[in-house]
């Protein structure tokens, strides 16, 4: 039977979650529905189980450096076994959670696949539910790559490589994003020989190119490959098992054998969802997240608003969720930060400095070398910058961006302060604690002012 | 025990001032005779010395008004004392532009600086463009959180329409100063309003020979003391005024005042503003004497210490634009006086005598006077007594 709801969020991902919630908050009767995992994506198969792998590749590289701080006979082997349960008990706690929490904050949760059956109308399974407004956060689904050859059994997304739960001997990961680069490690820490082929000419697309720059150098003596401007033209199986792979590398043909070839696609996940019954083709919105069709907003991957950040899909499903009750606040990506869980990690935020010359602006950057401070030689840190990018005409703050350890939680700071409006001036005077890596982005700030404390 | 900090009645019309400035922080040690702050009236810009010697406790802001006599602060003999009066006395711990957006009643009461309210929430980026566009924060609204002023709330502001500066055709104005009509601006701007609202003026044209004055003038400096053009016309009118006592008067209520005394005052500019310090009884002086007490006074004007005393209290006015080259113009009366002489350049120009074309430096009198109270013969008879002084010097004696 029908129920009537003021908003109805379909997907139960990062975006829904917080959507639901928010909408909830402010006094909507509210329903979220779901037809697989609750906390969606992130949480099942990308950013918990990816993270609880770095942070294992983290402490064994901690531990092969134990030695330096004085701790004799530690050593240790990562035993993929362990780690995929360790993953499933830990991922089925948090989606525990999230739906204790949905009913905490007083969603109903209507488990099966939502889609649109005309304006103001859900159906979810055999019943059908009224909403004044509809978020939509779908999210994305998976994209065969488009090679001769990529339907085979052996081309994989990480999702099916979880399934497997099994490492193998050798993998191409197609693409050096910041989930292709910790997948690569982690297989790489696990014994798997492995080969990264991308299109772009470095590493870490989307983020200031010297962050990418200075990872390439960290991991120079790693055992991964990187292939930049690569593209692979066909795979076939080869007769004693796997995959013979054919690359252009650099316009020269080469062919080369891998057990599993990994690609990281997705598009928005719109197939199924009753779209054309309101007339919508996609769910690109305004700036206020509101598709074509007054009331149904939509936000996260399902948007095709890519790279997948969880925290971005976060921030746009409590926009949405307001928007939806009659606000009228808008998304602005620019202060949603890139992350890679990389050793060390990379991140990023803001204008890259040649973004920001492309946008116009009179630019001014400043640099800090990590590795020259305290923390960083107490951590063992031998790589790392801290780099802002500014505005010379109003002193204005336009990017952040990171490589050293705990950059992810860092950059929180550089996101914040762009959020603010910060001028290079506020972070130059920010009177940030020592000895932490963090203290570095105060003085990259007074670098790009021309008056480094402490650059010789 | 501590020093009280009064205002001082600079003047007898005086009754009250605005302290424009502390000069030393409050704590601060100040001297005896040190300038410890800044008067102002509606005629002068007074820098008040100190009384005496200690450390400053200031009881009102800057931008507060005064009664004459009004203890403004004290000075305190030792840090001890500071204290003690900071709690008995809790003044005002604040200078400059804080000081002035504070209500001097409410600085009184409350020991610190500026309300929460008059802080504008505004981001460091939409500070940094608005400081470098010239835009006023305040008069912006703000589009963040809990109306915070933002980048694109600053941006709109200079992308709305403004006019472009010096734009050939435009019709609509830009600001390129703006100049508070206080103090002394204010009082020329009042006084000149009141002077043309108030009265019925009318201005007699005439033109001499200034060969007189100026032979009178080489003499002079031949024998070492030398006068200005002004020195000479004071005299020219205030014996004048005394041949024509119903010019030196006023009006007060129904009644039209003529004045015993003549006080010429002589307009001066020293690039703040108008000044007309006053040459008193200038009938009963001599030609050096109006000299030397001209120079006196435009020593005081420059140096921004002409006292209320010397700026009041006139009952005739002489502004000589000569120096500027203006041929005639038609000055306004001073209120409450009734009468005002504007003198030109003096120029060689050819005159007709006696069939005869010569050539004769000559000067343009105009006399500007309230019709109200003069009539059009009695200006006319003034200003023809003052044309022949200037003509004949010795007709004066």
């Amino acid at each position: 039977m029908a129920e009537s709801y003021d908003v109805i969020v379909i997907g139960a991902g990062p975006g829904g979650v917080a959507a639901a919630v928010r909408a909830s908050q402010l006094g909507a009767k509210t329903a979220l529905v779901e037809a697989v995992h609750w906390g969606g994506f992130c949480l099942n198969r990308a950013c918990v189980p990816t993270k609880l792998f770095a942070a294992a590749v983290e402490r064994r590289r901690g531990l092969a450096a134990a030695a330096r701080l004085g701790l004799r006979d530690v050593a240790g082997e990562i035993d993929p076994g362990a780690l995929f349960g360790l993953k499933d008990e830990l991922v089925s706690y948090f989606a525990m959670g999230t739906e204790g929490l949905l009913k905490a904050k007083k969603v109903s949760l209507l488990a099966g696949r939502g889609r649109l059956a005309g304006p103001g109308r859900v159906a979810v399974g055999e019943s059908l539910h009224e909403a004044k407004a509809v978020i939509l956060a779908v999210g994305a689904a998976w994209a065969r790559p488009d090679f001769p050859g990529a339907d085979l059994e052996a081309v994989v997304h990480p999702a099916r490589l979880l399934e497997e739960a099994k490492i193998p001997a050798s993998a191409l990961l197609l693409g050096a994003g910041p989930w292709a680069l910790e997948w690569a490690q982690f297989l790489s820490a696990c014994g798997c020989r492995v080969t990264v082929a991308a299109r772009e000419r470095g590493l870490l697309p989307g983020f200031d190119p010297e962050i990418g720059q200075r990872l390439r150098a960290a991991w120079k003596n790693d055992p991964v490959t990187f292939l930049a401007g690569c593209r692979v033209i066909r795979a076939s199986r080869n007769p004693e098992g796997g995959l013979a792979v054919t690359l252009s590398v650099k316009d020269r043909e080469e062919t080369r054998a891998f057990e599993r070839v990994i690609h990281f696609e997705r598009r928005p996940a719109l197939e199924d969802l009753g779209l054309e019954s309101v007339g919508l083709k996609d769910l690109r919105g305004n700036e206020q997240l509101q598709t074509a069709v007054p009331g149904i907003f939509a936000v996260g991957d399902a948007t095709g608003c890519f790279p997948d950040l969880s925290h971005g899909s976060t921030a746009m499903g409590i926009l949405a969720a307001e928007n939806a009750l009659g606000a009228a606040r808008t998304y602005d990506p620019r202060v949603v930060p890139r992350i890679a869980f990389t050793s060390p990690q990379a991140a990023s935020v803001g204008l890259g400095e040649e973004e920001a010359e492309e946008a116009g602006y009179d630019v001014v950057t400043g640099t800090a070398a990590v590795a020259a401070t305290p923390m960083a030689m107490i951590q063992g840190a031998a790589h790392g910058v801290v780099k802002v990018v500014g505005d010379k005409r109003y002193g204005e703050l336009l990017g952040v961006h990171a490589l050293a350890p705990f950059a992810t939680e860092i950059i929180g700071a550089g996101a914040l302060a762009l959020q603010m409006e910060a001028t290079l001036e506020e972070l130059a005077r920010a009177a940030l604690p020592h000895p932490t890596i963090a203290e570095s982005l105060a003085e990259a700030a007074r670098e790009a002012l021309g008056w480094a404390i402490y650059l010789p | 025990m501590a020093i009280e900090i009064a205002v001082p009645k600079l003047g007898l019309t005086m009754e009250e001032a605005v302290l424009v400035a502390w000069k030393a922080a409050p704590g601060a040690r100040v001297r005896k005779e040190e300038i410890v702050l800044v008067l102002e009236t509606d005629k002068v810009t007074y820098e008040m010395p100190s009384p005496g010697e200690g450390l400053l406790h200031p009881l009102v802001p800057a931008g507060s008004r005064i009664a004459v006599g009004e203890v403004v602060g004290f000075l305190a003999a030792d840090a001890a004392e500071l204290a003690r009066l900071a709690l008995e006395k809790p003044g005002a711990a604040v200078t400059g532009e804080e000081a002035a957006a504070v209500a001097p009643a409410a600085a009184a009461a409350t020991p610190s600086a500026a309300p929460p309210s008059s802080r504008i929430k505004a981001s460091p980026a939409a500070r940094a463009i608005a400081r470098a566009h010239g835009i006023d924060l305040a008069a912006l609204t703000g589009s963040g959180p809990a109306g915070r002023i933002v980048r694109a709330d600053v941006m709109r502001a200079l992308e709305e329409p403004r006019p472009a500066p010096a734009a050939p055709g435009g019709s609509a104005l830009t600001v390129l100063e703006e100049i508070p009509i206080v103090g002394v601006r204010r009082a020329i701007f009042r006084n000149m309003h009141a002077s043309l609202s108030s009265q019925a003026q009318i201005t007699l044209h005439t033109e001499t020979s200034a060969e007189a004055l100026l032979r009178l003038r080489r003499k002079r400096k031949e024998a070492g003391a030398p006068v200005s053009y002004n020195a000479f016309f004071v005299q020219a009118i205030a014996r004048a005024l005394r041949r024509h006592p119903r010019i030196n008067a006023s009006v007060e209520g129904e009644v039209i005042r003529v004045w015993r005394e003549i006080h010429v005052g002589v307009a001066m500019d020293f690039g703040n503003g108008l000044f007309v310090p006053k040459v008193r009884h200038a009938d009963a002086k001599t030609l050096e004497e109006i000299e030397a007490e001209l120079q006196r006074l435009a020593a005081a004007g420059r140096a921004g210490r002409l006292t209320l005393d010397e700026l009041s209290l006139g009952t005739f006015t002489l502004t000589n634009l000569g120096a500027w080259g203006i041929d005639r113009f038609t000055p306004i009366v001073n209120p409450p006086e009734s009468a005002i002489l504007g003198v030109g350049r003096i120029e060689e120009k050819p005159v007709a005598v006696a069939g005869e074309v010569r050539i004769e430096a000559r000067t343009a009198l105009s006399l500007t006077f309230d019709h109200r109270i003069i009539d059009g013969a009695a200006g006319a008879a003034f200003l023809q007594t003052v044309s022949r002084f200037v003509e004949e010097p010795a007709l004066m004696l």
